[in-house]
């Protein structure tokens, strides 16, 4: 157990932390800037639709558009400010419960987008943590004297958090498809096949064009058996990353592949 | 020099940690329910492990024009949530059975859009597409339809 907690809280570079807001920060407001106009424009949708989820039940029923809109605009302010590190020890919870609430109001309508489920914990982590000690407004206006460390042990957990989360998400998606109706069997890749395959349709059908990789890559089943090999490989082994951080980057590289891979 | 962290920060990181991984763990009991239940940001992360049929079910519309020939009416007619949104919702709609409301509602949305002028009638169909058929000998009847709502488009 000590030796967890000494690994846990070991020291990390204040910058490297630093980064990791300034990254995801800027995503997430590139994120809800896309989405600005849809973000408001649900709330004028058939009230029967809405089905909160997440931190969404503290409004049983849908808010008036002006209100969401006011809400998506100061979670974009918030992104700001967090991407920069202005007035992190407010601006960072801020943005990480705005997040949390927009995202949340964003997939109460009948569909929960599970790849938004990362950016709000990663933006939680790093919202509640010390990640504007450097490379932010924060550290730009405090006076030399009362600068921060470069180095030190508040910068390294959180991180190692967020990584646990994210090993943490994979693992369930992969317990999901071998505890599903297809147990194991979901490697042969058939069902994978037949769900890009199905959503080729669905597009075409409701007036979205199918990825054209759809049409050259179906009749290839052993390369869908492939892709489902790896992409379980790459979930349930997720937790093995935590172990070290040659292993994180290998992780990564494969993860990385397999949404390439996998991407309808 | 890096300072060490006091009892009270050990027990406050080491909380929240605890707190958070735990947190993003538990969905894993929905595996084992009958009814499961999937939630935000907390997810038991259930795409991709259903079981896919040789045939897929979909709702969707269609748009009738003057000579009878079938015109694809997007999804975007029906709502603004993006692509698997609205899928859902139309879904969900039929399924409560409001599939001529609906179709009344994506009549008059057609009717403003220069693009589907043509469109006389509209169609709200449960159609059963072949995976195979379609992909391998490019058939895209679907081998099952059944119009679940028809209206007029109401063009000015």
């Amino acid at each position: 157990m000590r030796a967890l907690e000494r690994r846990w809280l070991a020291p990390a570079p204040a910058r490297r932390l630093a980064a990791s807001r300034v990254v995801i920060g800027a995503f997430s407001v590139h994120y809800l800037l896309r989405r600005r106009r849809m973000l408001a424009g649900i709330a004028a949708q058939d009230e029967r639709l809405y089905a909160p989820v997440g931190a969404a039940p503290l409004a049983p029923r849908p808010l008036p558009e002006r209100t969401a809109r006011a809400i998506t605009d100061a979670t974009l302010a918030s992104g700001v400010a967090f991407t920069a590190g202005a007035g992190h020890r407010v601006s960072g919870p801020a943005h990480a419960a705005l997040l949390l609430w927009t995202l949340s109001y964003r997939n109460s309508w009948s569909m929960v987008f599970h790849n938004d489920n990362l950016m709000v914990l990663h933006v939680a982590v790093l919202g509640l943590s010390r990640s504007a000690d450097a490379w932010s407004v924060d550290a730009t206006l405090r006076p030399r004297t009362a600068r921060s460390a470069t180095t030190g042990w508040q910068y390294g957990w959180p991180l190692r958090l967020m990584r646990t989360v994210t090993a943490s998400t994979y693992f369930l998606a992969g317990v999901a498809k071998v505890a599903g109706p297809l147990g194991w069997r979901w490697a042969t890749g058939e069902s994978l096949r037949r769900q890009v395959a199905a959503d080729g349709v669905r597009k075409e059908v409701l007036g979205k064009p199918a990825a054209p990789a759809a049409y050259a890559l179906y009749r290839h089943v052993a390369l869908f058996r492939i892709l489902a090999v790896g992409s379980l490989a790459v979930e349930l082994a997720a937790p093995a990353m935590l172990l070290s951080s040659r292993l994180s980057r290998l992780w990564a590289l494969n993860a990385f592949a397999m949404h390439w891979g996998t991407w309808p | 020099m890096p300072t060490a962290p006091s009892p009270s920060e050990r027990l406050a990181v080491g909380a929240f940690s605890v707190f958070l991984v735990g947190a993003v763990l538990a969905p894993i009991r929905q595996n084992r329910r009958a009814e499961k239940r999937d939630g935000f940001p907390l997810s038991y992360y259930p795409m991709f492990s259903a079981r896919r049929p040789a045939r897929h079910t979909v709702h969707h519309f269609r748009g009738i024009d003057s000579a009878g020939g079938f015109v694809t009416v997007p999804y975007t007619c029906a709502g603004i949530g993006g692509f698997n949104q609205v899928r859902r919702q139309i879904h969900r709609i039929v399924q409560e059975g409001r599939a001529e409301e609906l179709c009344v509602q994506v009549a008059a949305e057609v009717a403003t859009r220069h693009r589907l002028r043509a469109v006389r009638r509209l169609q709200l169909v449960m159609a059963r597409y072949d995976l195979d058929d379609w992909f391998l000998d490019t058939t895209r009847a679907p081998v099952r339809l059944r119009v679940l709502a028809e209206v007029a488009v109401p063009h000015a």
